[in-house]
C-alpha cells in the first residue's frame, strides 16, 4: 500500500459521507469532484506489482511507469469533466428556477407542482 | 473489421447530424440504413462462425481493446437496431431538433459499442458516454421536473461509476490487464482472495447503479416517466440493458451468482410492489422495467451458459415489449392529454387504434400469455437448469408482473381508426409484430422447441394460470382498498442505500 492509496481511499470515503450527509446541491458536486479525484490518484498510484512498462524494453523499462493507467487517467478526467460541467449547468437551470440549491427542498418543490402523484 | 464499423457508423452520424434540422433526420435514417446491413452481415457471419473478436489497432491483449461478437452481443445488437429504427420511424413527421438526433446516434452507437466490448476501461468510458446522452436527452425539453430527474440520475450514477473504476483499478493493481477474458483467467487462478471480493463488490455495485437494480436505481422511474416516449422507449429497451449486459460479463468471470440472485429477486419484488400502487401510466412501466430486469438477474444466477443465454433472450423480449408499450402509452397520451391510467381509461374512446392493438399486443406479451415474447422468454428461464428457488421465483415474478397490467385492461380498447402519423403507425406495428414472432426465432435459435407438444400445452396452461392469478390479485388489492403514499426518495437516502447495497453485495460475494 503506497500512501497514494491510502490517501485516495480516505478521500472517497470522505466525498461519499459528504454526498450522503449534505443537502446542498452545488456541495454534493464538490464531493462528487472528490470522488472523481480519488479515483484518478488511485489509478496513478497503483503499486506495480504485475507487468511491466509495455512500450520499453531494456535496462530503462525498469524505471518507467507503466503507462497504460495514465491513459486511463487522462480519459477518466476528460469524461469527468463533462458530466461535472452538465450537472452544474443543471443546477443553475434549477437555482434559477426554484431559488435555493437545498436537493430535498427542490424534491418537495418539484412534487408539489406534479401534484397528480397518486393523490388523483 | 464489420465490429468496428457499426459503433462508427452511428458515431459518425452523429457528427454529420450537426449540419442543421433538416439533414439530421436524413442522416439518421441513412446511418440506421447502414447499420442495420452491417448487423445483419454481423449475424451472418456469427452464425457460421460461432464469435467474430477484433483487437482495435492491433495491440497485443493485455494492452489493447477487444471487441468481440457472440450470440449474447447478437441478441443486443438486434435489439438495439430495431429498437432505433422504431424510435426514429415514430419520430417520422415530428419536429425535433437536430440535437435530438445526435443524442439519439451518440446513445445508439456507445450502446453498440459497449454490446462487443470486451475491455473493462473501456465499457467505464462507454457507459459514461451513454449516460450523458441520456442525462441530456431526459433533460432535453428543459421542464424542471425533467432537469430534477436527470440531476438525481447524473449525481447517483457518478458516484456508481466512481465505485466501478475503484473495482477496475483494485483488477488492475492485481492482474496488470483490463481485458474481460483475461481478467477471468486471473481470477480463477487467484481463487477467492479478499481483493477478488473487494473487486466484485465495487464493480457489481457501480454497474448496478446504472442497471435498474431496484435499490440502487430510485433515479430510474422518475426519469423515464418524465422523459418524452420515444426517448422512455430507448432508455427502457436500452440504457437499462447495457448496465444489465455488464452484469452478465461480470457474472461469468466473477464469483456474484448468490449476489445477483438476491438483488434480482429484491429487484423484482421491489419493482412490481411499487408498479401495483402507480397510477401514472408511463411511471406504472417504468417500475414495471425494474421487475423485469429482476427476471434476468435471476437467470444470470444460475450461472450456466444457458442462464446466461436465457437471461439474455429474456432482456431481449423485454426490450420489444417494453418499447411497444411506452410507444403505445405516448400515443395514447398525446391523443387523449392526460397521464394516469383512470384518466385515459375515462378518455378511452379517444385512444387511437392503432396504440390500442399495440397496448394490448404488449401487455399480453409482457403478462407471458402462450404465443407472445414473454412466455417464450420465460419459458428459456424455466429450462436453464435453475433450482427450485430459481422456478418458484419465475413463477412468483410472474403473477407480480401480471398484476399491475391489470389496472391497464379498461384501456385495451380497439378505439377509433385513424389519428396518429403514418411513421408511428410502422413503429407499433413493427414492435407488435416483433413481440409475436419472438417465439419463432427462439425456435430457430434452438433449432426446434425440446419438450414434446403435450408438455408445451401443460406450460402455455400455467402461463395462463399465471397471468389470471396476477389479475385476480389486483382486483383483491382493489376490492381491499388499501391506500399507498405517494412514495417518494430524497437523494441523501438513494445514496445511503447504493453505500448498504454495496456492503451487501461486499458480504455475498464468492459465498458459491
Amino acid at each position: 500500500m503506497t500512501t497514494g492509496v491510502v490517501v485516495a481511499v480516505v478521500l472517497f470515503a470522505l466525498a461519499a459521507l459528504a454526498l450522503v450527509a449534505r443537502r446542498d446541491l452545488v456541495f454534493k458536486l464538490v464531493a462528487l469532484g472528490m470522488i472523481n479525484g480519488s479515483t484518478v490518484l488511485l489509478l496513478v498510484s497503483l503499486p506495480r506489482s504485475v507487468g511491466r512498462p509495455p512500450i520499453a524494453a531494456g535496462p530503462l523499462a525498469e524505471r518507467l511507469a507503466d503507462p497504460l493507467p495514465q491513459a486511463f487517467v487522462l480519459a477518466t478526467i476528460v469524461i469527468n469533466f463533462a458530466v461535472l460541467a452538465l450537472a452544474l449547468v443543471f443546477v443553475m437551470l434549477l437555482v434559477e428556477r426554484y431559488h435555493t440549491t437545498d436537493a430535498r427542498r427542490i424534491e418537495q418543490l418539484v412534487h408539489e407542482e406534479e401534484e397528480s402523484c397518486s393523490s388523483s | 473489421m464489420l465490429l468496428v464499423l457499426i459503433p462508427i457508423v452511428h458515431l459518425l452520424g452523429a457528427l454529420l447530424c450537426l449540419i442543421g434540422d433538416r439533414a439530421a433526420r436524413a442522416v439518421a435514417r441513412v446511418s440506421w440504413a447502414v447499420s442495420a446491413g452491417l448487423v445483419v452481415a454481423v449475424s451472418v457471419a456469427v452464425t457460421r462462425a460461432g464469435e467474430l473478436t477484433v483487437r482495435v489497432g492491433g495491440w497485443p491483449t493485455r494492452m489493447g481493446v477487444e471487441l468481440a461478437c457472440d450470440q449474447v452481443s447478437l441478441a443486443f445488437l438486434a435489439l438495439l437496431t430495431i429498437l432505433h429504427g422504431s424510435v426514429l420511424a415514430y419520430e417520422w413527421g415530428t419536429r425535433r431538433r437536430r440535437s435530438f438526433y445526435v443524442l439519439v446516434s451518440v446513445l445508439v452507437g456507445a450502446a453498440a459499442a459497449f454490446t462487443l466490448s470486451r475491455d473493462l476501461f473501456n465499457m467505464y468510458v462507454l457507459l459514461e458516454l451513454l449516460t450523458l446522452a441520456s442525462y441530456l436527452l431526459v433533460g432535453h425539453a428543459r421542464r424542471p421536473e425533467q432537469l430534477w430527474a436527470s440531476l438525481k440520475y447524473l449525481v447517483l450514477a457518478s458516484f456508481g461509476m466512481g465505485l466501478f473504476l475503484m473495482g477496475a483499478a483494485v483488477i488492475y493493481a492485481h492482474l496488470g490487464t483490463m481485458n474481460l477474458p483475461a481478467i477471468g483467467e486471473g481470477l480463477r487462478a487467484a481463487g477467492d482472495a479478499p481483493w477478488v471480493r473487494l473487486a466484485a463488490a465495487l464493480l457489481v455495485t457501480g454497474i448496478g447503479v446504472k442497471s435498474g437494480i431496484f435499490v440502487l436505481s430510485l433515479w430510474l422511474p422518475a426519469a423515464h416517466a418524465v422523459a418524452p416516449s420515444s426517448i422512455s422507449a430507448l432508455l427502457s429497451g436500452v440504457v437499462v440493458k447495457m448496465g444489465v449486459l455488464g452484469l452478465l460479463r461480470f457474472a461469468e468471470i466473477l464469483p456474484v451468482h448468490d449476489a445477483l440472485l438476491v438483488l434480482g429477486v429484491l429487484t423484482g419484488l421491489l419493482g412490481i410492489g411499487f408498479a401495483l400502487f402507480e397510477r401514472d401510466l408511463k411511471r406504472m412501466l417504468a417500475y414495471s422495467t425494474l421487475s423485469q430486469i429482476g427476471y434476468a438477474l435471476v437467470a444470470f444466477s444460475v450461472g450456466t451458459r444457458a442462464g446466461a443465454l436465457a437471461g439474455d433472450a429474456y432482456l431481449a423480449a423485454h426490450g420489444l415489449f417494453k418499447a411497444t408499450l411506452f410507444l403505445a402509452a405516448g400515443t395514447a397520451i398525446r391523443a387523449t392529454g392526460e397521464t394516469a391510467v383512470d384518466r385515459i381509461a375515462a378518455a378511452r374512446q379517444k385512444i387511437p387504434r392503432a396504440a390500442g392493438v399495440a397496448l394490448a399486443v404488449g401487455t399480453l406479451g409482457i403478462v407471458g400469455l402462450p404465443p407472445l415474447a414473454g412466455f417464450w422468454a420465460k419459458e428459456l428461464i424455466l429450462t436453464a437448469g435453475g433450482g427450485a428457488l430459481v422456478s418458484t421465483m419465475v413463477v412468483v415474478l410472474g403473477v407480480g408482473t401480471a398484476a399491475p397490467f391489470a389496472r391497464i385492461i379498461p384501456l385495451l380498447r380497439l378505439g377509433r381508426a385513424g389519428g396518429v402519423r403514418v411513421g408511428e403507425r410502422v413503429a407499433l406495428a413493427a414492435l407488435s409484430l416483433g413481440v409475436v414472432a419472438f417465439g419463432g426465432s427462439v425456435v430457430w435459435w434452438r433449432g426446434g422447441y425440446g419438450p414434446a407438444l403435450g408438455q408445451l400445452a401443460l406450460e402455455a396452461a400455467r402461463a395462463v394460470a399465471v397471468a389470471a392469478t396476477g389479475a385476480l390479485a389486483y382486483a383483491l388489492l382493489k376490492r381491499s382498498r388499501v391506500r399507498l403514499r405517494c412514495v417518494r426518495f430524497f437523494l441523501e437516502e438513494a445514496t445511503l442505500i447504493v453505500l448498504v447495497v454495496f456492503f451487501v453485495v461486499f458480504a455475498l460475494v464468492g459465498a458459491d
